[in-house]
């Protein structure tokens, strides 16, 4: 059968795994989602966007799958460019919304510069590790990687946007730890950064201090934000093993949580589906990253391996930083689950990195035919 | 070379071993996840369970005080009182019927209108309080504390009250607040603002309400699974709004309000050096004390029928006829068309025939041959309907603009309307008829379709006082903040717009508007002040609604302005006589002359708001 072979030269290769993984994921979200604001009045029918914007994710994750991924790290340095210029220009002509700048208004559409920055210096920086080998025992090599870092980085906390930095940081450690800079000056960097903390603490808008010292104690502002966590962590803790039953949370459904379709839905997730449901859930990120990992290992050339692991620890860094405020271990940062939480942006830019990943994993199953660098 | 980079050759295998090492990270983070997840969720279950089963978390809105409004020198405009308010959390009312009826019996309102405002709430949104009541006095505080293991699911909280201890006076300038509407909710809801909130619904009240409105504070509170309140948790302050200090010179405002009276109208008084205003007086007005726990449906009906509109503001939302004041700008453009000269007659006999239609002057024996000067000063028609017709409705229509006339003034307050300055277009698309020489002498003195309101007028005075100028009006003087008593924002004058007319015919009708003054023939000769030059212009002005409007308008000293005047009275007959007066007694007050002495109003609120002692103010102004 002609159609039959053409269909599965089509798709060998594919990452079946990973791909299920996600889609259990994004189906688990509907669900929640659904849950979460049934009974919320004007928004109960935003259940209804986020299965449109997975559509559109799907089709960007297929488009993504069939650009080579070597496109993405040819053109890096022209996207990383382009990223700091616009951040640069979203702190003079960027929307203002509590007290931040984060947007740009082009038309219609409303752009998050630092979404972009987020991937760019991802790019650049597997790229350029990517692209030598034993040149990174040089000092100067490792202070450019720096430099690299720092720039789209000050200007992503000048906004201040604490979320993409806090996701950028450990994710480009990871990279020049794996393409092997020196333990050793990652570990003073990293010391040096922490001792500067009273600086960037100078820096941080009043409203950042007050979720960092509601974190630290919560009954600061029992409230505001510690409020939140409090009654997110009661959230949780009632689901007790099995949870009260899908649509049965009290506090979901009586709006104790706020965001909790967005920022907090591990919450629902937590009382509602007990920590059977939770388990279930983290299982599935926990075997989609363990997939990631083997896509990376397996990588054709180090640029593809090193933007592999990237998308690795940026997944990883989100979901322990999302998942750890929903149980009261980490601050409130504003970054959202991926694939769980309802956003159409955030949703397409977890899709489209899925569909990277898958072709890298696609190109190491063929036939090398062009020889990449050393 | 190998030497040199001794570890590079361990590159590819170290490379696998990194990898472990980061997925053995990534193991932990989840891990952790997980045994908290374990700690909470099998651990700690029946204690959270427990929680969320009795829900016994409330929040109880602490309202923060609204910022302080003192006039320029400190005196107190608008402030708070503390005043006690009784709320019901509906989840919580346990015995339902028992505790309303006992509700009922202590509040001594009826039964049925209580249960009307919970029952609306008992199914949605059942957690978050209901005020039930406002202005407890402490008698029923004290009974329903002592009842308070009866009355589960009630509260008592302390709130600051807004309170203005002048009453009636300046209340155009203030406003109201009240709670906010759907509309502004849409408009608002980014800022921070919620349903319920208090927010400034006219006035500087709203026009500042984010300089004002300060931070709402809370108490959170633990109830048992009665819904009696066992223990506050927590309490956050509320932070109390900033100071806004405004330009009004509270003497001057006052003895404005006093030589009003009764009449229907507006004064304003502005600095026209800066565009501060000394005072904004609209009568009839309103007492916003009325609004501040919601005013009845009753009374607010009452203030929209009343046929006086108390509500609007006539300084900028009156729109009227300008009369004779107008004729200044039709001078003007006739000296920059230069149709006439300084020089130039005309001749008043008391009636002008144009073709068959007769118009008439006020004096109706005739001013005889007149110039320019003397058509000011003495304020003839029949020469500017002479002059109108030469000058034509065009050039007419864009020295008033030129002026400010027909565009909003942009001071500092909501609903300001702009006006009309008609000109053939305009007649021609809203009309469908021929602009028509009739309506150019109709136009030339003020009258036929052109509207102003009394602020247009007086920037248009301050423009001729400043030799072109117009400074942008302004309420707002300085923000200070409450906490700290440092000042965070000082308005700064703005050149609103600046004309181009020839400084020699500026300072030709500036001389002419002094003899409007000085001169024994002049109409405005009731405002002279001894020892000040006054330059001024009268106005009176035909209206279908009765007598005509009384205006006057001037600035003084008249070498160096520093005050800038407009009256209007409406209905109130000749604004030479009616006006001219009001506006001397303002202008030395607000030049720090002395006054014929005039009794202290008793304050009005204190006698219309019965109930109050004498109130205690929260918080001080600097």
């Amino acid at each position: 059968m002609k159609i039959k072979s053409i269909f599965q030269s089509y798709f060998r290769g594919v990452d079946w795994a990973l791909i299920t993984c996600v889609l259990c994921l994004s189906v688990i979200g509907f669900f929640v989602i659904y849950s979460a604001t049934i009974h919320g009045g004007e928004i109960s029918q935003i259940w209804k966007k986020q299965i449109f914007w997975f559509g559109l994710s799907l089709i960007t994750m297929w488009v993504f799958s069939k650009i080579d991924y070597r496109f993405w790290m040819e053109a890096s340095y022209i996207f990383y460019f382009v990223s700091i210029v616009s951040l640069l220009a979203v702190l003079f002509i960027g929307d203002q919304t509590n007290g931040a700048r984060r947007w740009i208004k082009l038309g219609i559409i409303s752009y998050q510069p630092s979404e972009l920055a987020k991937l760019s210096v991802l790019l650049v920086l597997a790229r350029y590790i990517g692209s030598q080998t034993i040149e990174l025992y040089f000092l100067r090599r490792f202070f450019l990687l720096l430099f690299l870092l720092v720039v789209p980085l000050l200007l992503i906390l000048k906004q201040p946007d604490l979320g993409s930095a806090l996701l950028l940081i450990p994710v480009s450690f990871i990279l020049m730890y794996v393409g092997g800079i020196r333990v050793r000056w990652l570990t003073w960097v990293g010391l040096m950064a922490l001792a500067s903390t009273p600086l960037i603490w100078h820096f941080l808008k009043d409203y950042q201090r007050e979720r960092l010292a509601v974190f630290i104690d919560p009954q600061d502002d029992p409230l505001g934000a510690g409020y939140n966590i409090i009654q997110s962590v009661i959230a949780i803790g009632s689901g007790g093993i099995s949870g009260k039953g899908y649509m049965q949370g009290t506090q979901t459904q009586l709006s104790f949580i706020p965001e909790h379709h967005t920022d907090f839905i591990f919450s629902v997730v937590g009382e509602e589906w007990g920590f059977v449901g939770c388990v279930f859930v983290l299982g599935f990120y926990y075997f989609m990253i363990q997939r990631i990992f083997e896509i990376s290992k397996k990588a054709r050339d180090r640029e593809g391996a090193l933007l592999a692991l990237g998308i690795a620890g940026m997944f990883t860094v989100q979901i322990i930083i999302n998942v750890g405020m929903t149980v009261g271990l980490l601050p409130v940062t504003g970054l959202t689950l991926p694939f769980i939480s309802y956003g159409g942006s955030s949703l397409m830019f977890s899709y489209a990195a899925i569909g990277i990943l898958l072709n890298i994993s696609y190109a190491n199953r063929r036939p090398v035919l062009i020889t990449g660098k050393g | 070379m190998a030497l040199r980079f001794p570890r590079g050759i361990k590159f590819a295998v170290s490379t696998e071993k990194k990898m472990n090492v980061l997925f053995g990270v990534v193991t932990l983070a989840f891990l952790g996840v997980f045994l908290k997840l374990f700690y909470l969720q099998i651990l700690n279950y029946p204690y959270y369970r427990g929680l969320s089963d009795s829900n016994s978390l409330r929040l109880i809105t602490a309202r923060a005080p609204r910022g302080i409004i003192t006039d320029r020198n400190g005196e107190i405009l608008a402030t708070n009182i503390p005043s006690y308010s009784l709320y019901v959390v509906p989840a919580d009312l346990k015995a339902y019927g028992p505790t309303m009826v006992r509700l009922s019996q202590i509040l001594d309102e009826p039964l049925s209108s209580l249960e009307m405002t919970v029952e609306s709430r008992r199914q949605r949104r059942k957690f978050e309080p209901i005020r039930l009541q406002a202005h407890l006095d402490e008698t029923l505080v004290a009974q329903i504390e002592e009842n308070r293991a009866r009355l589960p699911g009630v509260y008592i909280q302390m709130e600051p009250e807004r309170y203005y201890p002048h009453g009636e006076l300046a209340s155009h300038v203030l406003g109201y607040i009240g709670e906010i509407s759907e509309d502004d909710l849409t408009r608002l809801r980014e800022n921070g603002y919620s349903v319920g909130a208090v927010v400034g619904k006219k006035g500087i009240e709203r026009v500042y309400d984010q300089v004002l409105r300060g931070e709402d504070g809370g108490v959170q509170i633990e109830v048992d699974a009665s819904g009696v309140q066992r223990r506050t948790l927590a309490y956050k302050k509320p932070v109390q709004g900033q100071t806004l200090q405004l330009s009004i010179d509270w003497k001057v405002q006052q003895l404005a309000e006093q030589l009003l009276g009764d009449q229907i109208g507006s004064i304003v008084v502005t600095n026209p050096q800066t565009g501060e205003i000394l005072a904004m007086v609209s009568h009839p007005n309103f007492d916003p004390n009325e609004f501040v726990s919601g005013i009845s449906y009753k009374d607010w009906n009452k203030l929209l029928k009343d046929k006086n509109h108390p509500l609007e503001n006539r300084a900028i939302q009156g729109q009227y006829p300008p009369g004779s004041i107008f004729k200044l700008i039709t001078a003007l453009g006739a000296l920059e068309e230069g149709v006439i000269d300084f020089k130039k007659v005309f001749l008043c006999k008391g009636i002008f025939w144009y073709k068959t239609w007769p118009y008439r002057c006020w004096r109706t024996s005739g001013h005889g041959w007149v110039n320019l000067e003397r058509a000011i000063i003495e304020s003839c028609d029949i020469f500017f309907y002479q002059l109108g017709l030469l000058v034509k409705v065009d050039k007419i229509y864009s020295t008033a603009k030129e002026m400010g006339l027909g565009n909003k003034t942009k001071v500092d307050l909501d609903s300001e309307v702009a006006g009309l300055v008609p000109n053939a277009q305009w007649k021609e698309s809203t009309q469908h008829v021929p602009w028509f020489p009739g309506n150019t002498i109709q136009m030339s003195f003020g009258q036929g379709y052109l509207l102003t309101t009394p602020l247009q007028m007086l920037d248009m005075t301050s423009g001729l006082a400043m030799d072109g100028k117009i400074y942008k009006p302004h309420l707002i003087y300085k923000i200070v903040d409450q906490n700290t008593g440092r000042t965070v924002f000082e308005k700064q004058s703005e050149i609103l717009k600046e004309t181009n007319i020839d400084q020699k015919y500026l300072d030709f009708i500036k001389a002419t508007m002094e003899k409007v003054i000085s001169s024994d023939f002049g109409t405005g000769k009731k405002a002279r002040i001894p020892g000040v030059r006054v330059a001024g212009k009268t106005g009176t002005s035909e209206n279908p609604h009765g007598d005509d409007h009384a205006w006057f308008t001037a600035f003084a000293p008249a070498e160096d302005p520093k005050v800038a005047i407009i009256v209007m009275v409406e209905n109130g007959g000749e604004g030479g006589v009616v006006s001219a007066p009001i506006a001397k007694r303002v202008m030395q007050q607000t030049l720090g002359m002395d006054v014929t002495p005039w009794q202290t109003p008793t304050p009005v609120a204190a006698q219309e708001t019965p109930g109050f002692k004498p109130p205690p103010v929260m918080g001080v102004a600097p």
